[in-house]
């Protein structure tokens, strides 16, 4: 076994140097040229997503299901709310007039309204005057239907004689000569109490949408952000353009502020903050890493070429990401900084040989030296990483093929360029690697490695038991973002004053719109019992009946025509007048037969349309859609209950849905672990003794046993993010154990031929693998202790996974070093 | 410049004699807590020229307002601080709620202010033109300032008598005698009040009417 990885590793070493400068030329050339090509074929798709729906995984579900879900997100998750609030109603306007002036012809908003069109007034009674006989809601038109005696009619009829007659009419009374029950008028404050129970408590005030709340005036501006718009890595974003027209107008108005709501609010605030963590997190990695290669090689050399190899690395990424995924969320590119730690690694195994080690007398003698190690390293990180490009969920994957082609520009770069380097003229000058090598020797005894071991192992096992009650698998998806000051009390006012927190929706489906329609009203009449008509909501067919409700309003109408003679009495026309009318309205009426109100005819109105925008979807792929969206939940249970054998509804509650979502991912990672321990044991197998790989192997199971202990110690949940970062640590933690086996290996094979005398050499030259992988556990563990920092929940979690178990295997490869090699090496030397 | 200045004098000194006078007819018809009386209501519908007459009682007061039609078909509508009630003649109740819903808010907010003389909130809603005549009557066109109500109504027109016409400007015991909304359409509806009373205090039926349940 061990013959097939020498011979691999000897075969790759004797590649002559203009081959691996070749491989890496095409390396990159390839991921320019395809970046170069994507960005003319894909121009409009290349971009950086900072979308914060994205950064959690789309439900699952059914695919149309989705693809409706999906359109619906698109549109609620591009709406902003700005609320103007002043003490004074007047001033409030004026200062909502001014940003809607600045702000209305701007092309980052596909719309943006102030005003409430009151004359839309007419156009909405011109439709239900037009449409009148079809539009009795359901309910009433059974109670006509239903009633043999005819007394629903009469008492229908009445109540539009009291209205006549009576103080208040919403609507003039110009159509009493063909509409004498009032038609138009209980229409429209039946469209009226919809809006009503739609929610908002925005409300009409001198042609603006307006709200009293804790004697403040509060009005609205709405917007919709277009494509330009609601792309936040660019300067001139919407919701920059929007902060800078109320800030000056902020200043120039006494007493006038601000509330913010909607997504891309949350997504800016997101943004940014990513873009100030990349500049934080980047720029110190990068302060560590120049520090320390200044003070350790005394030589810019080899911090130049590690800081142009980086830069590669993360440019390389970058640009085969968006090859690959087109879009590429800006939170794979604050966790892509972290690749600045694993990138170094190369280089310092590179450059510690090249500034310490004169037993190799070249560029080529100090590749071959290391290549072993760094080929046993990236196979098994790419391994990992490979794993996750399998997951189900966009960003992991990108995050891995970030990940993934980075390093692999980064080894590369160490084998193929680094050789070309001239060595240093004052070699063996590796500040802190003499102090390191008298500090290793301190704990060679085998007894000191087996104890740390041991207690690692002993104390993580003696927590999960004691703590085992804290471990769990368990996300929650409204714990990953945290919303804080301003926005969170932005939310919390715009949340009272417009009274509008929907927390999940019905999708409801058919495949015909007719059908969807009425799937629709079967589940709104099920869904005013289950909640007692407590709660508002908004639904297409409140506004656009099926044909078949309009079919039952128009045959109630029928029986009401049968009372209009008396109706026309009784509204003080002459005998002969209401006849002739009477007869009208029936003529009128058999006229239209055949006529209703439906999107597939074209004729609902642009009001109707735009008041119920978020609920009907139309077609999707091979069905039509229509949502039911509750103002608010009251119970998810009873809730869910209401469609659990209805194979046209589905109730969708992103927190719930997404955080169970998660669990599951969650789950699926695992076992993505479990996949790729396996496939690492066998890979390892091939390479080393049963003794070594169990060894080797032992460590991701340590790093396991020690996150989770830690976790379940501070009552933190397993959660998907941590879960990944576990991940990336089995892929970067077993680096530290390959390159101390593999130093083993070469410390032994140097005891065992050196005959000489000059022991002293080479066991100094043994310690500078080891220095070298302990300088760069800590440039890793800066760079992702950087992350557990991050303000974003899902970053911290993997950083803080990563941390631990980063911690975790370097502690434990060095003490597995120290346990075997010592021991082994002085066999090897009484043997000789 | 003289001539400029004299004018914008004259226009000052009417302007605060108007607001005194508005504000007197107010305060005097605000005198009363409670005012009881019948109505004739007259809607006339522009296009065909038709109308449509009704009468009935009316109770305004703090707590409320009542407008019930009597004939030909009997109605009721309740507007209090909160709310709008309409209750129909098969004895449907309709509830609107100004805390669900700003625009009842505001419209129920103006009609309170018009019968209770509220000189203060009709200046804030409506553009008022006042005046009287030494034959101790007066009226006040009020326009609506907020383009929602002025859409649906283009003019109040309220006038009534009043004492004390003695040339001094004091006016007291002022009476709400007739009322006539013009719609936006041009129709206007028209109310004649009469037999005004002018209770201290409502009966408890009259009470029970306010009470929303």
């Amino acid at each position: 076994m061990k013959n097939k990885f020498l011979s691999l590793n000897k075969a790759l070493q004797t590649v002559s140097q203009k081959k691996f400068l070749a491989a890496w030329f095409i390396y990159h050339i390839v991921f320019l040229a395809v970046f170069i090509f994507s960005l003319i074929a894909f121009r409009n798709q290349i971009q950086i997503d900072s979308d914060l729906f994205n950064l959690v995984p789309k439900s699952i579900s059914m695919d149309s299901v989705k693809k409706a879900d999906e359109k619906m997100m698109a549109v609620t998750s591009q709406n902003v709310f700005v609320l103007v609030a002043n003490d004074d109603f007047a001033e409030a306007k004026r200062v909502a007039e001014a940003i809607y002036g600045e702000l209305k012809d701007s092309r980052n908003f596909e719309s943006l309204s102030l005003y409430s069109d009151v004359g839309a007034m007419g156009e909405i009674t011109d439709f239900l005057y037009k449409y009148r006989w079809n539009l009795i809601d359901e309910k009433t038109a059974d109670k006509i239907l239903n009633d043999e005696s005819g007394l629903a009619a009469q008492d229908f009829a009445l109540e539009a004689l009291s209205k006549a007659y009576g103080g208040f009419t919403m609507l003039p009374l110009d159509n009493l000569d063909s509409d004498p029950f009032l038609l138009t008028e209980y229409n429209l404050q039946n469209y009226l109490l919809a809006l009503q129970n739609a929610g908002t408590a925005m409300s009409v005030k001198d042609g603006v949408l307006a709200s009293h709340f804790e004697g403040k005036w509060y009005v609205m501006i709405r917007g919709v952000l277009s494509t330009r718009g609601s792309k936040l890595a660019s300067k001139d974003n919407a919701i920059t353009e929007i902060y800078s027209a109320c800030n000056s107008l902020e200043a120039q108005s006494a007493g006038t502020s601000f509330v913010y709501s909607g997504t891309p609010f949350h997504s800016h605030e997101s943004s940014t903050a990513a873009s100030r963590e990349i500049s934080v997190i980047a720029t110190v990695s990068m302060l560590v890493v120049i520090i320390l290669l200044i003070f350790i090689f005394r030589s810019v050399r080899p911090l130049a070429f590690s800081v142009a190899s980086i830069l590669i690395s993360i440019g390389t990424a970058v640009i085969a990401t968006l090859c690959v995924f087109h879009k590429m969320h800006v939170i794979t590119l604050v966790f892509g900084t972290s690749l600045i730690g694993s990138c170094i690694d190369y280089s310092l195994h590179y450059f510690t040989h090249w500034a310490g080690n004169k037993e190799l007398k070249s560029g080529m003698e100090i590749r071959n030296h290391i290549f072993s190690g760094l080929l046993m390293a990236i196979i098994s990180t790419s391994i990992c990483f490979a794993i996750l490009l399998f997951a189900p969920f966009t960003i992991l994957k990108q995050m891995s093929f970030f990940c993934l082609t980075g390093l692999i520009s980064s080894f590369l770069s160490t084998i193929a360029i680094y050789p070309y380097i001239k060595l240093p003229e004052n070699r063996g000058n590796v500040r802190f690697a003499d102090a390191f090598g008298k500090m290793i020797s301190k704990v060679e005894q085998k007894w000191v490695g087996r104890i740390v071991i041991g207690v690692l192992f002993t104390a993580a096992i003696l927590s999960i038991i004691i703590f085992h009650k804290n471990v769990r698998i368990k996300n929650n998806l409204l714990t990953l973002y945290d919303m804080h000051g301003r926005l969170l009390e932005d939310e919390i006012t715009a949340s009272k004053v417009i009274e509008y927190t929907p927390g999940g929706w019905y999708i409801v489906s058919g495949s015909t719109e007719e059908e969807a329609l009425e799937n629709e009203e079967k589940l709104r009449s099920s869904f005013e019992r289950a909640v007692n008509n407590e709660v508002g909501y908004v639904s297409t067919s409140d506004f656009v009946p099926s044909k078949r409700a309009q079919e039952k309003s128009r045959a109630a109408y029928k029986k009401l025509l049968e009372l209009a003679e008396y109706q026309f009495y009784a509204l003080d026309y002459e005998p002969d007048e209401a006849r002739a009318l009477s007869n009208h309205l029936y003529s009128e009426y058999e006229a239209a037969e055949g006529e209703y109100v439906s999107f597939e005819a074209g004729n609902v109105p642009d009001f109707i349309t735009s008041a119920i925008s978020s609920a009907w979807l139309g077609k999707v792929g091979e069905e039509y859609f229509t949502v039911l969206l509750p103002t608010r939940v009251t119970d998810y249970t009873t809730y869910r209950s209401l469609v659990e054998n209805n194979e046209n509804a589905f109730f969708i509650s992103k927190s719930q849905d997404i955080s169970a979502d998660l669990d599951q991912l969650t789950a699926m990672v695992l076992k993505f672990f479990v996949v790729a321990y396996i496939l690492m044991f066998i890979m390892l197998r091939f390479f080393y003794t049963w003794k070594q790989s169990l060894k080797i192997i032992s460590v991701p199971l340590l790093i396991i046993l020690v996150v989770v202990a830690i976790f379940a110690a501070c009552k933190i949940n397993m959660e998907f993010f941590s879960v990944t970062g576990l991940i990336l640590v089995f892929g970067l933690g077993l680096d530290y154990i390959i390159y101390m086996m593999e130093n083993e290996k070469k410390s032994h094979g140097a005891a065992a031929s050196d005959t000489s005398g000059a022991s002293g050499t080479s066991c100094k030259t043994s310690t500078l693998e080891p220095f070298a992988t302990m300088v760069s556990f800590v440039t890793t563990i800066i760079s992702f202790g950087a992350l557990a920092l991050s303000s974003f929940k899902p970053v911290h979690l993997i950083g803080l996974s990563i941390f631990i178990g980063l911690f975790t295997a370097y502690i434990s490869s060095f003490f597995y070093g120290r346990a075997g090699s010592a021991g082994e090496i002085k066999e090897s030397k009484v043997n000789e | 410049m003289k001539k400029t200045l004299i004018f914008s004098f004259i226009l000052f000194l009417s302007s605060i004699l108007f607001s005194q006078t508005l504000e007197s007819v107010c305060s005097s018809l605000a005198e009363h807590p409670n005012t009881t009386g019948d109505f004739i209501q007259t809607k006339t519908i522009l296009t065909n020229g038709r109308k449509l007459k009704s009468n009935g009682k009316f109770i305004l007061s703090t707590l409320g307002i009542l407008w019930q039609t009597e004939k030909p078909f009997p109605s009721s509508l309740i507007l209090t601080e909160d709310s709008m009630i309409q209750i129909a003649a098969n004895g449907n109740k309709s509830v609107m709620s100004g805390k669900d819903n700003q625009i009842f808010a505001n419209i129920s907010d103006t009609l309170r202010s018009v019968f209770n003389g509220d000189a203060k909130k009709l200046q804030e809603n409506f553009k008022c033109n006042f005046s009287y005549d030494k034959a101790g009557l007066w009226k006040v066109e009020l326009t609506p300032k907020d383009s929602t109500i002025a859409a649906v109504m283009s003019t109040l027109i309220l006038s009534g008598n009043y004492k004390g016409a003695d040339g001094s400007d004091k006016i007291s015991e002022a009476t709400l005698n007739s009322l006539e909304m013009i719609e936006a359409s041009g129709n206007t509806i028209t109310y004649e009040f009469s037999n005004q009373k002018y209770p201290k205090e409502l009966s408890a039926d009259e009470k029970q009417i306010f009470v929303i349940e």
